[in-house]
């Protein structure tokens, strides 16, 4: 029990600090342009893809820093030609824009790349076990996941706390006009934001590809869980973003770890039903079958009880 | 009088299709066309009458459709209860229930927050239909046989013309139902809300009880079009309340045009025949089908409903034909360079392999064919480029009534 | 009993203190506007009064229920309206579909699902008809967003006059017009709040003299002065806190 709560809090780490490189993209977008993109995610695997092709011809590191630039730049045309033309017609149409794209981006791969799981494989220098606890092995390419996120995030910190481009980011969130009379390029600015955002994307698809799998569909899974982590932790909110990731990767990681359902329950407190019962599926559920829908459960509860999230400032 | 040629021409489109396109095929494409013209025009009256954006349409559909087969698998158990005619109604209602209760916290708030909580929703029961097996059937899904209901004068509904008959009533009468709201004080309040919910609250309207009506109805012919759709297909799968299915309501609302009452029809029927005949030619046709949704949001916010529309203004002044020439003189080069496009994407797909495109052999993996194409397609867009200035020009005089 | 009273109203938006300890009365049937230098709490005054914010402490009381906790609609319900300094329109509707959805609560038709809009003679009639007091007949169609600034403001000006309120208030309804459209829009107002209860805000002391019976004046978010126009004219307060400005001046000559 012990040793697989062990893991499973590992993994849910790495799955959650995974998460935060995507949130943070996606909520500092929303801050800037307060229009949530549904094709963060596409982004993401655009990266992954990316990198297995480039891969192909040189090896998983120069993949790891050509993919991001790659889909970066794809991001910051995306907003230069896109999303500032559908601007005008407000944010629904923005949202609606980025819906659409995540739809070509997903056929796109599909068409391009082809409907299988990619054979994309961790660095042969990563590949060992890096310790192994309870008879269990913990990969040196997780490790190696956990750093990079890790370094991201306190780089992303310093950047928008230190630096002169990171604080009149921060000014533009909540003062656009103001930082825009000061003679800032907002529009360059936005484009910059939202290219940068893809590249993070992108980079989280890189490092993910080979542990989580390099499909077409990995975009879909992942868009609507960083949604959740966005709403959560307080739309435009880099702390809660990062919270809330944690939050979704243990929550799920553990349930999944936790072999613990209705029936266990039922049983503690002496209740028997019959195997036949019309609500027998509600009796029967256990954690591991319920943790891909935690992270929803959660989002509604959310959105009903504090709509602002944990650190939100702003409210839809 | 004038207003009733519509409906006229829809009832007579309804009524002679069946006869146009008697296969199989013909009549499910139909049946499918009704179905989402229904499903389509409720959406509608969340996206372009309430400014509720949502991206979980499907599960008003979805769980009105799973409740259309439990009452059809159960009459295939207990024996006819009530007439298989009924079943939308129960699907309807199914609809409007599920809307009730989750209107009565999404709809506080319209915008992004309305677009969460839908997405949310969407993808909770999408991941809880996969868990509780009893209800969704699982992988499965659950069937049943629409012909088990009471013989209703004649009908037994075992086939697919005489259900086509029941979904066009269906659809006929909740086009004129759904129409018919958009007269009422509720529908102009639901537009009101949509342009300025602080205004609408000062003129006395509680602005969620405004949302929460349109979303009401809204989820009841969400549902009757899940019915429909569960009785035209004798089967439900978690599939049907998917946030893809969601997605692509919105895409035949929005091509169609948002901003039009008839748009949602339009969008229904074009997406459904791409759907059933563009899939018969390229492997390709979602990716085409994206690509111009995400053209349709960038160039026309109205859709093509907003594009026909723009034509009324010249014909008015019978400038129409001024504008022929001109729209010849931009076509050639558009097609050229579009057709190029596809070939280039179509080979792309098809790495290395020879491809048969608008019957000319394109012969992969040749360098020289690629350069063939790209230079097609720049010299085409170029041109392309160079007569639009002509066509605004054109244009301009024939709405402005201005003669050259 | 007073139609509308405030007691001890005060309002802090964080530290700033904006409104501060203000008691003021409308009677029934009175025109009372309220006057005071930029920044000197006048809009959040009414904001306060219509709904849109809640007291930090004080109450309010309209037709003797307290309403300062109330929404926004509640009050509406209850006999109040309220204009905006910037036009508050249903942008994508017509002028016409503008009043309409205004005059569809006070003519009985709230929510209904069961009755038709293009049947609906009466409310049609009394639409046209208020389409045409407020000079914009020949813009009938026009959505409103399309409009002129000036039009604007009359579509605004017949939102709030629309509901057959017991109390309206109007915030700066002449603010930007010409001379000319001022005139024609205090005569408008004039006309149609004629036995019911105004309040207003004006920075225009020509629309405040013309139309006011009582004048009180807001400075840094205090009441200073609360009396007949010729009182406040003459109370050394007053023009104290205007510091002998033009503003004053201009009132007197009008």
């Amino acid at each position: 029990m012990i040793d697989a709560l062990i893991f499973a809090t590992l993994n849910g780490l790495l799955t959650g600090l995974l998460l935060f490189l995507l949130a943070s993209g996606l909520t500092l977008i929303f801050s800037m342009m307060g229009v949530l993109n549904f094709a963060h995610a596409s982004f993401h695997m655009l990266g992954a893809y990316c990198a297995w092709s480039i891969g192909q011809f040189t090896g998983f590191w120069p993949a790891l820093l050509l993919a991001p630039l790659l889909v970066g730049g794809l991001g910051a045309l995306v907003e230069r030609y896109g999303l500032r033309h559908v601007h005008r017609a407000g944010h629904v149409a923005e949202l609606v824009f980025t819906f659409g794209l995540a739809f070509v981006i997903e056929q796109a791969v599909q068409s391009f790349w082809g409907p299988d799981t990619k054979n994309y494989q961790p660095p042969a220098l990563l590949d060992f076990p890096l310790f192994t606890l309870f008879g269990q092995d913990f990969p040196a390419y997780k490790a190696f996941m956990l750093l990079i996120s890790l370094g991201i995030f306190i780089g992303l910190y310093a950047v928008l706390t230190r630096t002169r481009t990171g604080l009149i980011i921060q000014a533009a969130t909540t003062h656009p006009q103001t930082v825009a009379s000061l003679g800032h390029n907002l529009p360059l600015l936005h484009t910059l934001v939202f290219g940068a955002g893809s590249a993070l994307a992108a980079l989280a698809g890189v490092l993910a590809g080979p542990v989580l799998g390099t499909f077409p569909g990995m975009a879909a899974t992942l868009g609507s869980i960083v949604f959740v982590i966005v709403v959560i932790g307080g739309l435009g909110s880099l702390t809660g973003a990062l919270l809330a990731s944690l939050l979704i990767g243990l929550l799920q990681s553990w349930a999944i770890a936790v072999d613990l359902g209705m029936p266990d329950l039922l049983h503690w407190l002496g209740v028997e039903f019959p195997v036949d019962h019309p609500l027998r599926d509600i009796w029967r559920l256990n954690l591991p079958q319920l943790a891909p829908v935690l992270p929803y459960l959660l989002l509604v509860l959310m959105l009903i009880f504090r709509p602002s999230g944990l650190f939100g400032r702003r409210e839809g | 009088m004038r207003h009733l040629l519509p409906w006229g021409i829809f009832a007579l489109s309804l009524l002679l299709l069946p006869w146009l396109f008697p296969s199989v095929l013909g009549i499910s494409i139909l049946n499918e066309m009704a179905i989402a013209i229904v499903f389509a025009l409720s959406y509608n009256m969340l996206l372009g009458q309430g400014g509720m954006l949502s991206f979980g349409h499907a599960v008003y559909f979805g769980l009105g459709g799973f409740l259309a087969a439990h009452a059809m698998l159960g009459m295939e158990q207990d024996g006819p209860v009530f007439s298989v005619t009924l079943i939308p109604l129960v699907a309807g209602i199914g609809g409007l229930l599920a809307a009730l209760l989750i209107g009565s916290f999404s709809t506080r708030r319209a915008g992004t927050s309305f677009a969460m909580i839908s997405l949310g929703l969407g993808e909770l029961l999408a991941a809880l239909s996969l868990i509780l097996v009893g209800f969704f059937g699982g992988e499965a899904g659950i069937s049943g046989d629409r012909s088990l209901g009471p013989d209703f004068f004649g009908f037994d509904f075992a086939q697919d013309r005489q259900v086509y008959a029941l979904a066009a009533v269906w659809t006929f009468a909740s086009t004129l139902l759904m129409y018919l709201f958009t007269l009422t004080p509720a529908g102009r309040m639901a537009n009101a809300v949509r342009d300025n919910p602080e205004r609408a609250a000062f003129l006395g309207y509680r602005v969620q009880r405004v949302r929460l009506l349109s979303f009401v109805v809204s989820g009841f012919f969400a549902g009757a079009a899940g019915g429909l759709f569960a009785l035209h297909n004798e089967i439900l799968s978690a599939q049907s309340l998917s946030t893809a299915n969601s997605g692509n309501v919105l895409l035949m609302a929005y091509i169609g045009g948002i901003g039009f009452f008839i748009g949602p029809i339009i969008g229904a029927v074009l997406l459904t025949l791409i759907n059933s005949v563009l899939s018969h030619y390229t492997d390709l046709w979602l990716l085409y089908l994206g690509i111009s949704f995400v053209l349709t949001v960038m160039f026309l916010p109205q859709g093509l409903t907003g594009l026909l529309m723009m034509h009324v203004a010249p014909w008015r002044r019978g400038l129409l034909h001024t504008l022929l020439r001109p729209y010849l003189r931009t076509a050639v080069p558009a097609l050229l360079c579009v057709s190029g496009l596809l070939a280039l994407l179509e080979t792309l797909h098809h790495q290395g392999e020879a491809v048969i495109f608008l019957g000319i052999s394109l012969p992969g993996g040749q360098a020289s064919n690629w350069l063939a194409i790209v230079l097609i397609i720049t010299l085409a867009a170029l041109d392309w480029h160079r007569s639009l200035p002509a066509l605004r020009a054109a244009w301009q005089r024939a709405t402005r009534g201005e003669t050259p | 009993m007073s139609l509308l009273q405030l007691q001890c109203v005060s309002k802090h938006f964080g530290r700033t203190r904006v409104l501060e300890d203000i008691s003021l009365t409308v009677e029934a049937g009175e025109r009372h506007a309220i006057i005071g230098p930029n920044g000197a709490g006048k809009s959040t005054l009414f904001d306060l009064i219509s709904g849109r914010l809640s007291p930090d402490s004080g109450s309010i009381h309209f037709r003797g229920q307290a309403i300062q906790a109330r929404p926004p609609h509640e009050l509406a319900q209850l006999g109040l309206a309220r204009s905006f300094q910037l036009s508050s329109l249903f942008p994508r509707l017509s002028a016409f579909e503008n009043l309409r959805c205004a005059l569809l609560r006070p003519m009985g038709f709230g929510l209904s699902l069961t009755r038709l809009l293009p049947r609906a003679h009466a409310l049609t009639a009394r639409t046209e008809a208020l389409l045409e007091e407020i000079g914009l007949a020949e813009r009938r169609n026009t959505l409103a967003a399309e409009l002129s600034y000036a039009e604007q403001r009359a579509l605004e000006l017949g939102l709030t006059l629309a509901s057959g309120a017991e109390l309206i208030l109007l915030d700066e309804p002449v603010a930007g017009m010409s001379r000319s459209e001022a005139a024609q829009a205090i005569q408008l107002i004039r006309r149609v709040t004629q036995g019911r209860t105004l309040l207003l805000v004006e920075h225009d002391m020509g629309a405040v003299f013309e139309l006011a019976e009582r004048i009180s004046v807001l400075a840094d978010g205090r009441l200073i002065a609360s009396g007949s126009p010729a009182q406040i004219r003459t109370n050394p307060l007053v023009q104290q806190a205007y510091l002998g400005s033009a503003i004053m001046q201009e009132g007197v000559d009008a």
